[in-house]
Order: structure tokens, then sequence, then C-alpha cells
């Protein structure tokens, strides 16, 4: 039986800052770009804002958000699919996803626009994939975070779309 | 907030319009569980002799607001679309040529927080406005039923 690796994913002792950054969302969200090495000693750089409480989805995803000093949230599309290639497996078909494997939506070129942590998958009998009304744990980009079930976060409210691929942590 | 590209063909009224211009209309989205209400379709469109390129390391939606009024007028959305993206380090480029256009399937009332949505007509304007273009779409209605 295959055991889903909890352990930390990020080697915080090797946080190192690159330099000043600005988030362009309406109103501008100060911080610095970090680099860190994942555990298996790859380099990822993401975003630590200066006010040391915001961070983005991928933060919370993929457990920046205990980093010491403050939430570091790796950067969307290639440092994202750096930890997805190296750390995580695509969960096929859906209905084998449980609580604690991750969603992560596919963009244009690459992109990895959004992602959350599943909380409790449902199912409809007969079905491979997950039900809109399993829930998930997201931070939708500045919004707070919340447990919401997968409909709305795909729906006519945040508009997501369906277009995610569940992973779960291998090592 | 799937998206395309693809071009149209060049219309003789074009040539007195904006280098851009915005269309928002409602489009019919099916989703694996069906159909997914309240869901628009935006089209940016290159209107200039020349080709535009939209810098962007979130979206080429980063830039878009959907502003929505009740039916007296009031301006009730909060807050900016982008506010649920998030970033990437890479700049991407969304190159449109003349005629070319961006098509993405939007949440209507996406600015519109679910606790202060009530049964009545509200009204969803496009603002895509980049540092250096605007454009503004007309108006599309949108009817909120109590208990839907």
């Amino acid at each position: 039986m295959e055991v889903t690796e909890t352990g930390p994913l990020f080697k915080w002792e090797t946080m190192l800052e690159l330099g000043p950054h600005t988030l362009p969302y309406r109103e501008p969200i100060q911080g610095k770009i970090v680099e860190v090495e994942l555990v298996d000693g790859q380099k990822l750089k993401g975003f630590r804002a200066d006010d040391t409480y915001f961070y983005f989805c991928h933060g919370l995803t993929f457990g920046g958000t205990g980093a010491p000093g403050g939430p570091f949230s790796p950067f969307s599309g290639h440092e994202v699919r750096t930890i997805l290639e190296n750390h995580y497996r695509p969960v096929e078909p859906e209905s084998g996803a449980s609580s604690g494997d991750i969603l992560v939506w596919r963009g244009l070129d690459g992109d990895t626009p959004h992602s959350a942590i599943l909380v409790d998958p449902v199912f409809r009998a007969g079905e491979n994939q997950l039900d809109y009304a399993s829930t998930v744990q997201t931070k939708n980009g500045r919004l707070p975070e919340e447990i919401m079930n997968l409909g709305r976060l795909t729906g006519d409210e945040f508009g997501y779309g369906d277009s995610f691929t569940i992973f779960r942590r291998i090592r | 907030m799937s998206n395309i590209a693809g071009s149209i063909p060049r219309r003789p009224s074009d040539s007195v319009q904006e280098p851009l211009t915005c269309r928002l209309q409602i489009k019919e989205h099916v989703g694996r569980q069906g159909l997914v209400p309240l869901m628009g379709e935006l089209e940016i469109t290159n209107r200039s002799p020349d080709a535009i390129e939209i810098e962007h390391c979130m979206s080429p939606l980063q830039y878009l607001e959907l502003e929505v009024t009740d039916a007296a007028g009031r301006v009730v959305s909060e807050g900016h679309f982008s506010d649920r993206l998030s970033p990437s380090l890479e700049v991407l480029v969304l190159r449109l040529l003349p005629g070319e256009m961006f098509v993405a399937t939007v949440p209507l009332l996406a600015t519109l927080p679910r606790e202060q949505r009530v049964a009545g007509v509200y009204f969803v304007r496009a603002i895509y406005e980049h540092p250096n273009l605007r454009a503004v779409s007309d108006p599309v209605t949108v009817e909120l039923v109590a208990g839907a």
C-alpha cells in the first residue's frame, strides 16, 4: 500500500532573499523573491510579503505558510511544476483521491493558476470523478483562506473551472 | 477561466474605433456536472492596424474588472477580478495581431460577494484596463432568482 509523504517539503534553513518584488494586484503587494531548497536539494523561488501575513494558493497547498519569518508562496508555473514533477504523482482515476491530496489547475503555457487541498472527497456511485460536493481548503489569490465545496470553487463565483488534476505527495 | 485566441474578419466601421475593444456576453457553460450558471464570455479584440502586446504574470485577465451595478444603478461589486489570481515569476506576453481576439470564459458575478447576492436584476460591465489601453464593454443583464 502506498504511503503518502507528509514530512516537510522545504529546507527552511536554506532560505535566501533575492530582492524586492511587487505582486501586480490592483492594490499591489510588496515583498521579496525568496529562494529555498526543496528537501531533494532543488532550488525554488517564491514570494514572501513584507507584511509577513500574505500568501497565495500555492503557499497554502505546499505547506509554505509555516515558514519561519512569514509565509512563503511558490510562484505559479515553473516553480509549481518543479514541485509536482519531483514530489507528487497524479491520482488517476480521481476516485482514488483521498483527504490530503491536492488539486492543481492547468492554465495557458504550462501555468498552474490555482491549487487547493482536498479535505473531504465525495464520489457519486459508479463515477470516477470527484463530485462538486467535495470540500477543499483554498486560498484564492489575495482573498481569504476558506473551506468550501468544489462546485463553488469551480463555478460562478471564482470561475477556476474543471481543468484540474489531483496529485498525491510521494516523496 | 479557460481562454483561447482566434481571429475575426475586420469590418469597415472598425477604422475609427479604439485600438482595443471589449465585449461581454452571456454564454452557456457546461462543467463536469452540467450547466454552470451565470457564466459569460469575454472578448478582447485588437482593432488597431498594429500588433498589441499585453504583458502579464498572472493571466491576461489580471487587467479585467467586472463592474456590477444593481437595478438602482449602485455599484455593488467589490475588489477586483485579479484578486483571485496567483502570480508567476515569468512575464508572459499575449500578442494580438490586427483583428485578433482573446476569448475567455468568466463568471459574470465574480466580483459580487456571495453574501450580497440577492434576487434581482444586475448589470455587468467588463472594463479591461492595461497600463496603456482601456476598453469597456456594453453591460449585460443578469437576473438572480430567489432560491435559485
